[in-house]
Order: C-alpha cells, then sequence, then structure tokens
C-alpha cells in the first residue's frame, strides 16, 4: 500500500531521511526512533505534505504529494494543532468530513458515527479548547477515520494519554487493522507499541535500520546474545549444567546462594527446545523463566546504540 | 545533603604509559556537573542572558540585515544632495524662508533631521521593531509557546525577563537608526571640517545620538506592553503597525479640519497635526534638532515652515505612552498558564 | 456542497468577534474625523464637504483601511494556517489546494470589501446626508473599492504563497512603497507614478488625490511633470495585476510545501 523506493530527502544540509525503501501492507505498523530520526520527515512523505528529494514515494500507486485521490482514502492524525480550539468536536469532524468529499447528506450521521466510535459523543459538542490531551486525540482520531480510508497514518497518538486512553486508543487502532487497513503509528512508548503490533519500521539518523517482524529481527541479531533469567532452589547446579551446553556462552550468579541464574546464548531457539529436557533429566525445580531480552526496548536500544556508534566513528 | 553517589576517582596513570578508560562502578551516570561550583554571573546580568538570546535569533537572519540596509538610503540621498547642491538649496531656502537664515546654524542639523524624518527611514526603523518585537523572539511568541513557565521557574525575576526583551528591541533599533546617522556625521565631519562643521553644529553629534534613542526607547516600550497582552505575534504585527499608520494618516487630517478653529501655526493645530505615534518622534526629533519642519528635497506649495511642536506635550505623552505600555506588560507577565474552560 | 461549507466556515472565522471589532475600529476611526468636521461647519472657512470627502478617502479608505484589511487578512489565508499548525489537515485533504485557497480568498474579499463600503456609506451619509451615496465621489469609490481589494488582496495573497513573512513585507510595501513612495511619484517627472498601484487607482478616480500631495519640484524639474495614466492603462493594470497574482497564488499554493512552523510570522 506505501512504497518508499530510495527516498531520501533533505533540508538544506540536514538530512531528514536518507536512502530509505520500504513496503507497509496492511495491518498495523509501529514507526518507531529517536528524536530526529526522521519518522516525522516520514509520515510528511507519506502524506503528502512533502515531496521526496530524490527516490519515489506511493501511497495506493500514486505519488501522494497534493493527491486528491491519494487523500481520498488516507487518513492523517497530526501530533500537534493551536487553532481549532473554538470549534466543538462535532463541527471540526463535520467540516473535515466536508473536506473529506463525504456526500453531506451522509455526512452527519457519519460524523456521529465516528464519534462514538472513539468514545466521545458525550463530549463532542465541548469546544476542543476545553478538551483534555487524550480527548484531542480520540477527536483526532475521529476526522482521520470520518472518511473511512484505507490507510491511516497517526504521529505520535499515545502521547499524553494516560494509561486507561492508551489501551482504549490501541483498541481502537486494532480494529481498524482487523478491517483491514494500513495503520501507521509513530510512537516513543515502546511497552505500548509492543502491544499494538510486532510489526516495526526502526529508523535512526534518517536511515531505516530494520524493518518487519520483532521477533524475527531480535532473532536476526547475532551479535547480541539472548538473556534468559531461571529461577530455581538449585541455581547454582542448574547453571554448572547449562554451561556444559555448547550455545551456551555464559551462565552468571549474583552470589553463591542466588536463586537466579542469567544465561546468554547465541542460539535461543535451540537453548528453548532442549531446556526442558535437560530440566527434566535432571530434577532441576524450576520457579520462573523469561527472557529480559526478547522484547522491542532491547531491539530498539541494541540497534539504535549499535547505530550511533557507527555514526560517531 | 548530596544524593548523588560518591565518585571512584580515577587511578592515576603512571607518565608515559597509554591511557585507559576507568569505567566507573556506579550505574548512574556522572552527574557531577550539577553541582557546580564555578563562578557565577552576577544577578545584575540576568536581564543580558534572556537579551542576548533574542538577539542572537534575529540578528544572525540575513533578511535582518537586508531590511536594515535600507535604511542607509535617506542619509546616502542627503550627503549626496548635499555634496553636490547643498549650498545653493541652502541660499535659495535662505532667501525664501528668511526664517532659517535667522538660526545660528541650520545647514547641516537641517540634513540630519530631514534624513531622520524621512518616511523611509521611519518605515524602516518600524519595520524593525516589528521583526524584533513581534516576531518569533517576542514575547507573544512566549506566550503561544507557555514558554514563560520555563523562564520564570529560573533564576531571573520578571524584571530580568522584560527588561531583556526591551533591550533586545531597543538595541536592534538603536543600532539600524545610529550606524547611517553616524556615518552621515562622519560625512560631514571628514568634508566640512574645514567649513565651520564643527563651529556650526558643534552638538550635531549629541543631537543625532538623542534622536536615534528616541524610536528605539518609544517602539519597545510599546511593542512590549502589546506583546505582553497577546499570544499571536500576527496579531501584535498587525495591531502595532496598525496604531501607527491609522494614527500617522488621521493626524494630518485631524489637523486639516480643526485649522479653522486653531491656525496653522498654533501650538494647538502643531500638536494636533503630531498626534500619531509617528508624528511624536518626528516632533521630539524638531525639538532636538531644534529645526522648523521644511521639506527638504520635495518644497511644498506653499511658502511656509511649520514651526517646532510644543516640547513638554510631547514628552509627557511619550512618556504616559511608555508608562502605561510597561506597567501593563508587567502585570500582565505570569508563570501560570490559565486555562479557560 | 462541500465547498459551500468551506466557504461559510472561512466566512464564519473571518466574522468572528475580534475581527468584528477590528472592522467596527476601522469603521468608526473616519467617521469620527467626519463627525468632527460636521462640528466645524458654521465657521466660515470650514473645509467644504468634497474635500473633506476626497481627504478622508484618499488616505484613510484608500490610503489605510483598503491596504490594511488586505494584508491582514490575505495574508492570513496561509500563514494563520501555518502558524496553527492546521495546514497539514488542510494539505491532506482530498480537496484540490487551489480550489481551498480561491474559496477562502473569496471569503476574504466579500469581508474586507464589506467593510469597506461600509465605511464610505457612513462617510458619505454623514457628509452629505442623504444624497450621500448619489455624489460622485462615493458612487465611483463604491464602484472601485471591490476592485482594490481584489488587487490588493491577490498580491499579498501571492506574497503569502511564496513566502515566509508576508505580513511584515505586505506592511513595508502598503504602507511603504504604496503610501510613502507615491508622495514622490506624485511629483516625480515622467512615468515614475506608473510604478505604484495607488496611481492607477487615483487615475480612475482623480478624487483619490489628497491636497497637499504633489508639492512641485519647483526648483529643478519644472519642465517635466508627471505623466499622467490614461484609464484604460490604470485599467488594464489592474486587472493584470488582479489575474496574474491571483493565478500565481493558486499555481504556488499548489506546488509548494507548507509545513507547520512556529515562525510564520
Amino acid at each position: 500500500m506505501i512504497v518508499l523506493e530510495h527516498a531520501s530527502r533533505w533540508y538544506g544540509q540536514v538530512i531528514g531521511i536518507n536512502d530509505v525503501s520500504c513496503r507497509i501492507m496492511p495491518g498495523i505498523t509501529a514507526l518507531l526512533g529517536p528524536n530526529g530520526a526522521g519518522k516525522s520527515t516520514l509520515i510528511k512523505l507519506i502524506t503528502g505534505q512533502l515531496r521526496p528529494s530524490t527516490g519515489t514515494v506511493t501511497v495506493l500507486g500514486e505519488a501522494p504529494f497534493a493527491n486528491p485521490r491519494v487523500f481520498r482514502r488516507l487518513g492523517y492524525c497530526p501530533e500537534l494543532e493551536r487553532g481549532c480550539d473554538d470549534m466543538t468536536g462535532r463541527y471540526f469532524v463535520t467540516l473535515l468530513a466536508h473536506m473529506g468529499g463525504l456526500p453531506s447528506a451522509s455526512i452527519p450521521q457519519r460524523v456521529s458515527e465516528v464519534i462514538e466510535f472513539v468514545g466521545m459523543t458525550e463530549n463532542a459538542d465541548r469546544k476542543i479548547g476545553g478538551y483534555s490531551k487524550g480527548m484531542r486525540q480520540r477527536i483526532k482520531i475521529a476526522q482521520g477515520v470520518v472518511h473511512d480510508p484505507d490507510v491511516l497514518v497517526l504521529d505520535e497518538p499515545l502521547n499524553g494519554l494516560d494509561p486507561i486512553g492508551r489501551r482504549e486508543v490501541t483498541g481502537l487502532l486494532t480494529g481498524l487493522a482487523d478491517k483491514g487497513k494500513c495503520v501507521v503509528v509513530s510512537s516513543h512508548i515502546l511497552y505500548e507499541v509492543e502491544h499494538l503490533t510486532r510489526n516495526i519500521l526502526l529508523m535512526n539518523h534518517g536511515r531505516l535500520l530494520a524493518q518487519g517482524d520483532i521477533y524475527t529481527i531480535r532473532s536476526l541479531i547475532d551479535a547480541h546474545p539472548h538473556r534468559i533469567a531461571i529461577r530455581s532452589k538449585h541455581a547454582r547446579a542448574l547453571a554448572i549444567h547449562l554451561l556444559n551446553l555448547p550455545y551456551v556462552l555464559s551462565a552468571r550468579l549474583d552470589a553463591p546462594d542466588a536463586t537466579q541464574v542469567e544465561v546468554e546464548t547465541r542460539s535461543p531457539d535451540t537453548f528453548y527446545s532442549q531446556f526442558p529436557d535437560m530440566v527434566l533429566e535432571h530434577g532441576f525445580d524450576i520457579t520462573s523463566f523469561e527472557s529480559p531480552d526478547n522484547n522491542l526496548e532491547s531491539v530498539f536500544k541494541y540497534l539504535v546504540n549499535e547505530s550511533g556508534t557507527k555514526a560517531t566513528q | 545533603m548530596n544524593v548523588n553517589p560518591p565518585m571512584i576517582p580515577p587511578i592515576p596513570t603512571p607518565p608515559g604509559a597509554p591511557q585507559e578508560s576507568v569505567v566507573p562502578n556506579s550505574p548512574i551516570a556522572d552527574l557531577s556537573y550539577r553541582n557546580y561550583d564555578g563562578p557565577l554571573r552576577p544577578p545584575i546580568f540576568r536581564w543580558w542572558t534572556v537579551c542576548r538570546m533574542s538577539l542572537r535569533l534575529l540578528w544572525k537572519k540575513p533578511w535582518f540585515w537586508g531590511i536594515a540596509a535600507i535604511c542607509l538610503f535617506p542619509y546616502l540621498i542627503h550627503a549626496i544632495f548635499y555634496y553636490f547642491a547643498g549650498s545653493v538649496t541652502i541660499q535659495i531656502l535662505a532667501i525664501q524662508f528668511p526664517e532659517l537664515a535667522d538660526l545660528p546654524s541650520f545647514k547641516f542639523p537641517l540634513q540630519m533631521y530631514s534624513a531622520f524624518t524621512g518616511n523611509i527611514n521611519s518605515i524602516i526603523l518600524l519595520t524593525i521593531a516589528l521583526l524584533a518585537g513581534a516576531g518569533s523572539t517576542s514575547i507573544a511568541a512566549d506566550n503561544q509557546a507557555n514558554a514563560l513557565q520555563v523562564y520564570l521557574s529560573k533564576p531571573i525575576g520578571k524584571g530580568d525577563y522584560l527588561l531583556g526583551k526591551w533591550m533586545c528591541i531597543f538595541l536592534s533599533v538603536f543600532v539600524v537608526a545610529a550606524i547611517p546617522a553616524i556615518s552621515l556625521y562622519l560625512f560631514f565631519l571628514t568634508v566640512y571640517a574645514t567649513q565651520g562643521f564643527l563651529h556650526d553644529a558643534p552638538w550635531l553629534w549629541l543631537q543625532t545620538l538623542a534622536v536615534t534613542l528616541l524610536p528605539a526607547a518609544f517602539h519597545a516600550s510599546l511593542l512590549v506592553g502589546i506583546a505582553a497582552w497577546s499570544r499571536s505575534p500576527r496579531m501584535v504585527t498587525a495591531i502595532y503597525a496598525g496604531l501607527n499608520f491609522i494614527t500617522y494618516v488621521m493626524a494630518p487630517v485631524l489637523g486639516r479640519i480643526l485649522s479653522h478653529v486653531y491656525h496653522r501655526d498654533t501650538w494647538q493645530n502643531l500638536l494636533i497635526t503630531h498626534a500619531s505615534l509617528q508624528g511624536i518622534l518626528d516632533g521630539l526629533a524638531q525639538n532636538i534638532f531644534h529645526m522648523p519642519d521644511v521639506n527638504l528635497l520635495f518644497i511644498r506649495r506653499e511658502p511656509h515652515l511649520t514651526p517646532m511642536p510644543p516640547l513638554w506635550p510631547l514628552v509627557i505623552a511619550s512618556l504616559v505612552l511608555m508608562g502605561i505600555s510597561l506597567a501593563a506588560a508587567r502585570a500582565k507577565i505570569h508563570a501560570v498558564e490559565v486555562v479557560k474552560g | 456542497m462541500s465547498d459551500l461549507y468551506l466557504f461559510q466556515n472561512a466566512l464564519k472565522d473571518l466574522l468572528r468577534p475580534r475581527r468584528l471589532l477590528l472592522a467596527l475600529f476601522l469603521i468608526a476611526t473616519p467617521t469620527l474625523l467626519v463627525i468632527l468636521w460636521r462640528m466645524t461647519l458654521k465657521h466660515a472657512d470650514a473645509i467644504p464637504p468634497d474635500s473633506i470627502y476626497n481627504e478622508v478617502s484618499g488616505r484613510i479608505i484608500f490610503g489605510f483601511i483598503l491596504v490594511l484589511l488586505s494584508v491582514v487578512f490575505s495574508t492570513s489565508v496561509i500563514s494563520q494556517e501555518i502558524e496553527n499548525k492546521t495546514v497539514s489537515y488542510l494539505l491532506t485533504r482530498p480537496l484540490p489546494r487551489w480550489r481551498f485557497l480561491l474559496l477562502k480568498f473569496i471569503a476574504v474579499f466579500l469581508v474586507t470589501t464589506a467593510i469597506a463600503e461600509i465605511a464610505v456609506i457612513v462617510i458619505a451619509q454623514i457628509i452629505y446626508g442623504s444624497s450621500g451615496l448619489g455624489q460622485a465621489g462615493p458612487r465611483q469609490d463604491m464602484a472601485l473599492l471591490p476592485l482594490g481589494v481584489l488587487t490588493f488582496g491577490s498580491l499579498f495573497l501571492m506574497i503569502a504563497s511564496l513566502l515566509n513573512r508576508p505580513l511584515i513585507l505586505g506592511l513595508m510595501y502598503g504602507f511603504g512603497w504604496e503610501s510613502v513612495m507615491s508622495i514622490f511619484a506624485a511629483s516625480a517627472p515622467g512615468s515614475f507614478n506608473h510604478l505604484f498601484l495607488i496611481s492607477y487607482f487615483r487615475a480612475l478616480a482623480p478624487h483619490l488625490m489628497p491636497s497637499d500631495e504633489g508639492g512641485s519640484l519647483q526648483l529643478f524639474n519644472s519642465n517635466l511633470p508627471p505623466t499622467p495614466i490614461p484609464i484604460w492603462l490604470a485599467w488594464t493594470v489592474l486587472s493584470s495585476v488582479c489575474v496574474l497574482c491571483l493565478g500565481g497564488a493558486l499555481y504556488f499554493f499548489s506546488t509548494r510545501e507548507y509545513v507547520p512552523r512556529d515562525d510564520a510570522e
């Protein structure tokens, strides 16, 4: 649905994005990266606010810049705005529904539907200036989906939301993705993104560092061994046995009488498949078993720090 | 109480040995910068920090100096005009307007006054003031971004903040006003020093300095007052420019309407025709140069000089306007954001 | 129908209470002047009605209200959206950009013209009484004001579509180049006055020339008076400015990039 081919964009001497090639398909894709990574530039390119300096950007088969045909099927929720405070939420969504090309007769009902969809029915007739941050985000999502777009791009939709609000917005987005929409979400809140989707685009310094399923990416990072924390009454004995395994790099106990051993391995799949047999064979009593490393944050940190180190070198 | 963990000092390396990095054994990064105990700038310079930051943003933009350079043109034209035709014009003026010839020295102050009160100069100085006081460095922009909460959470007070913003506008306008004026003065000094320039106009340097300080202080005070009450730099620009221009076009019309009641040369009519923001500045400049108003390059049809307006009403008007503006700014500046429901 | 809705929204935005206050102030200003003039009518040497009308019309309505409103409202069509960061919403709608800009500009044109026309009607009624609108001066002004709004409005709209600080540049042009320089142009030799838009309006309505301007350069060039502008040239130039500037604004807005910015003005 969204295709970038060797797209670059610079602002004078500053590079916004650098030779980015990727395909974004239906479902939720999280756009991640530290500040200044190029996420906003990428979003502006996808939403047709900017043109690439080189390369191509196509959305639904067409270049999006100033293209009404693309915008009929694209919804955008920007991060910031200031000027709508005097309008009620309903009026705001209605105005943008009109601008979205919906038939005038169907707009009132459609607006009511999307306002109910985002859970703003009670507050729709209040001025946006009196809304909380979460309410503003919901109204922005409402205007983004009022014309039932096939592609929805949201810039930091979870910012400023309380945990309940984040859960609700996450639910909304998941519901849209289940309908076959292509949803692109830019966010800093990694653990929430992890609940939202496994499909990520990771950027840093204007470059695309990784794209795809987070666990697949994780498993491909050979240089960074997986850590697995295992709790057991016989942690020391367990550690001795684990060290005999060829694919275990290290086993660490924090104290001689510690009940947790932290194992490092480059072959987590092999470890996971053989560990249960080993435990049964030796009768180890395992209390808990988890991988603190197998998450988005560790992938993010590793790839971003690695690219940062290379950039400074 | 020092809440930071003590840093383990690095192992001293023998001379000549390769330097090795010492890995600190604390998981918390080095926060020793928080315990800065070096020299601190005295409080009297707090305003300068605010001023310097705003000036840096403004003065590094090439278009600012591009616009400022236009101010050179009136002075350049007067320098050329006086060099080639000055003495002839002065003689004709002296014949046409005997009142001028009675003045002890009017040649050079007349040039300086005419260049200063030229419309181009006034427009450019107003533009510079608007760029400094109603742009991205203005109080209105800080209101818009809720930056006052940040400013006033630092060890600076309202007065420091206002003074810093005021000085930004003041210095910007003063520099743009003073450089061309001083250049013209130096031109006269170098070319006419042996022809009685210093004798004829010994205080011209002081008059020039005083008159360039006028628009700087005036615009700075009024703009600070208007910007403090606004959250939109655009509106500040529109309001201040609008006030300037509406009063500037209305005052002469008002003067003409009332000229049958107060004759043209009466002090009342003179005051009315100077009843505008720019008129106050022009009237004060006239008094500083002690010069009647004669349109030097374009002689008016009626052979008539407009005398100086009275000084004290203009001084009082300018002080009142500046005082009200500054008081309004001080009353409005708050560190908190008031949210209306 | 969506065009109508957008147009209504643009009108609603322009007719907000704060903006109406500004309009009221701009209408009240010349009104107060002419009321003051009426109070002086009993004096033998009071200014005649035609003179005062010409003065107020030339200096205040055409020289100030028209220019100020055109600058502020026309530049706000684009700048306000960028400053409020709502431009992202507008530019990602399935509406051709030029159409959106045109709808907003039409709203600006109507409001600006209405304010200026109301000002003319009010001062004509006060100066001339009930026969005010039958006088030549007010009739000419009411016919000319829409052209004036269109000319200056489209010029400043194009400036806004091209440059980052259109309000200040527009003010410098409107009150610097046009107002100030036209004073010199009125007495400048030859065709110098052809460089100023206000000269063309004065060619179409000679009563707009303020009475104490145009002091001749008696000492220097009495043999080179200013070249008068023929009426056909005035219409041609003003119409061309409207068409070219409006067309240029629509073209540039359709093809250039606009992103939210804090220092839009």
